[in-house]
């Protein structure tokens, strides 16, 4: 029965993005050119006298220092805004859409729930949550914050908004900047705080988490839906060679951007595995139920978990 | 002191009950603690205590890891209104000042609820009985047992034929079996049973029998004190003494539950 469901309202996904999809095939003039040396580049000229402190972190499989991760994903994302969906569809293979329709279901917004959506500028999951409390509750109450660091994603979801009868209504708003500092919104002041599909492209995890721990209100709900590890010694061969040489080589055909995807699918080998990740909630101050994690499709995502008690 | 009073509720609950309200009704026969009006009572000392935890601005690590239990304790007393659902668990964590979105901890819902609840009776059981067993019979002995433990559902007896449906559902099966399991384990145990052969399957076999279907009857059991129950119990054990003649009223019961746990699973949109 719950298949079923997922099923329907999967086909009612479909129906709703066609639009966008169709749109986002066009022809792009962007994107024929390697990101990560253009930004390296711009990099390296702007601030190549001020002093590096040396410290480095990875962005995908090289390592980069610290204050460059930030413009480096910018680029990234700015480049495949557009694609995005097709994105997630070539990356994931369709299912992507099945695990965020059971992410939301997990989360199961009641009534007048206040939920920040962090990295969710396409409004992925801010639409399923809206679209869940209306079906199940018959709820128009619930408010959902778009919050994202790249303006063109947040272009994205407000344009897609625009098409739905949330469009210029309380329950939808939209909000620019970095995850590791929520500087315009209380502490204790949101009911769930979901990021899918972003944190591992954050520079300092840790900061994100503490930020996210602040603004939640006691027996608030932080959830994650992001790319982990693939246990299973069998679909982890098959899995590794569907990211290192079909992704990439996808995503040159389809939106004409290698670079982009080659860090994608690394940065997702560079994000900490399921149980290191729930630790790191757990130092955060957030208290999980169980093991704090739940896999999707052998670990290729996973839903991590964290109550603020 | 706040912190030594959150992570000593259960037991410390558990005792004053026992000191305050036992007195009250401990009598010279074992009957008179079957009754629901007393454990009504004997829930109060407990929900004090979690009211008072959750005023308690200072949140400690061990208020966190009480609080889960601390809102299933309080999801109880909406029971009898919303039944074993989320419904009542999210009214508890908001009476108690929490977002309803907490409810996520509990991804099983009614379920989870039905298990706090009979982890907790099982907690409760060795206290209620404690001093209660000496000098009777260990025929006797089973037959308190098994009547202050039926005693502890009257309080929700209106809703246990609910709380029967799910604990019936296929993936909650297991959580049933286990506690079943656990409950006639306890019973025999506080009669002094040590038997380390085939005869602790047996026993504790028959007893489960005895037991399911005599809860299956108190839940349609409208006497006062459940008179009745307790005259079905009593049946139950001499058909248990004549073993292998189940006489046709337990089958009756136990075809009765049946098809009610059907009727309310096909009620809440189950196909068979």
């Amino acid at each position: 029965m719950a298949s079923r469901t997922a099923l329907r309202s999967l086909s009612m996904r479909r129906a709703l993005t066609s639009h966008s999809m169709v749109s986002s095939m066009s022809p792009s003039k962007s994107a024929a050119f390697s990101t990560m040396t253009k930004v390296m580049h711009q990099q390296s000229s702007s601030s190549g006298n001020s002093s590096n402190n040396g410290t480095q972190t990875h962005f995908g499989f090289r390592d980069v220092p610290e204050n460059m991760k930030e413009a480096l994903v910018r680029e990234v994302f700015a480049n495949v805004a557009s694609k995005y969906d097709i994105m997630n569809d070539v990356m994931s293979g369709g299912v992507h859409r099945l695990w965020k329709d059971h992410f939301i279901r997990t989360l199961a917004p009641t009534p007048g729930t206040k939920l920040l959506d962090v990295a969710g500028g396409t409004g992925d999951i801010a639409m399923r949550f809206l679209d869940f409390c209306k079906e199940t509750h018959g709820d128009n109450t619930a408010q959902v914050t778009v919050f994202d660091i790249n303006p063109n994603m947040l272009q994205v979801g407000k344009e897609r908004f625009e098409k739905t009868p949330y469009h210029s209504t309380s329950q939808v708003s939209f909000m620019e900047g970095n995850a590791e500092h929520l500087d315009h919104i209380p502490d204790n002041s949101m009911d769930a705080y979901t990021i899918a599909f972003g944190i591992r492209n954050c520079t300092h995890v840790d900061r994100v988490l503490k930020e996210a721990y602040r603004v939640l209100k006691p027996g608030g709900r932080f959830m994650c839906l992001e790319f982990s590890k693939v246990e299973n010694p069998v679909v982890s061969k098959v899995y590794d060679v569907f990211s290192f040489d079909v992704i990439p080589t996808m995503g040159q055909i389809v939106a004409n951007d290698r670079d982009s995807y080659q860090y994608l699918v690394e940065s997702i080998r560079k994000f900490p595995p399921q149980r290191e990740f729930v630790k790191m909630i757990k130092d955060a101050g957030f208290t999980v139920m169980g093991q704090g994690y739940e896999d999707l499709t052998f670990g290729v995502a996973a839903i991590h978990s964290g109550f603020k008690l | 002191m706040r912190s030594t009073i959150v992570r000593c509720v259960a037991p410390l609950s558990a005792v004053s009950r026992h000191a305050l309200v036992r007195p009250a009704w401990r009598g010279p026969t074992a009957v008179r603690s079957f009754t629901a009006s007393s454990l009504l009572r004997t829930e109060e000392p407990s929900q004090n205590s979690s009211a008072d935890a959750s005023q308690s601005t200072t949140r400690l690590t061990t208020n966190a890891q009480a609080t889960p239990e601390l809102i299933l304790k309080k999801a109880l007393t909406f029971v009898p209104e919303h039944g074993w659902t989320t419904t009542s668990i999210t009214k508890a964590a908001e009476s108690m000042g929490y977002p309803s979105i907490i409810h996520g901890m509990f991804p099983n819902g009614g379920a989870d609820l039905i298990d706090y609840f009979l982890q907790d009776c099982l907690n409760r059981l060795p206290l209620e009985l404690e001093g209660r067993m000496e000098g009777l019979s260990t025929k006797e002995k089973i037959r308190l047992g098994c009547l202050t433990r039926l005693g502890m559902i009257a309080p929700f007896v209106d809703r246990w034929q609910e709380a029967l449906a799910i604990m019936g559902q296929p993936n909650n099966i297991p959580m049933s079996l286990n506690h079943l399991g656990k409950i006639v384990d306890e019973i025999w145990h506080l009669a002094g049973d040590t038997s380390a052969d085939m005869n602790w399957y047996t026993k504790r076999a028959s007893l489960a029998g005895v037991y399911t279907t005599t809860e299956l009857y108190m839940t349609t059991d409208k006497t006062p004190n459940y008179q009745a129950t307790q005259r079905f119990l009593d049946r139950r054990f001499e058909d248990a003494a004549t073993l292998g003649k189940a006489s046709s009223e337990a089958l009756q019961v136990a075809e009765f539950g049946f098809k009610s746990v059907v009727g309310i699973l096909s009620s809440k949109g189950y196909r068979f």
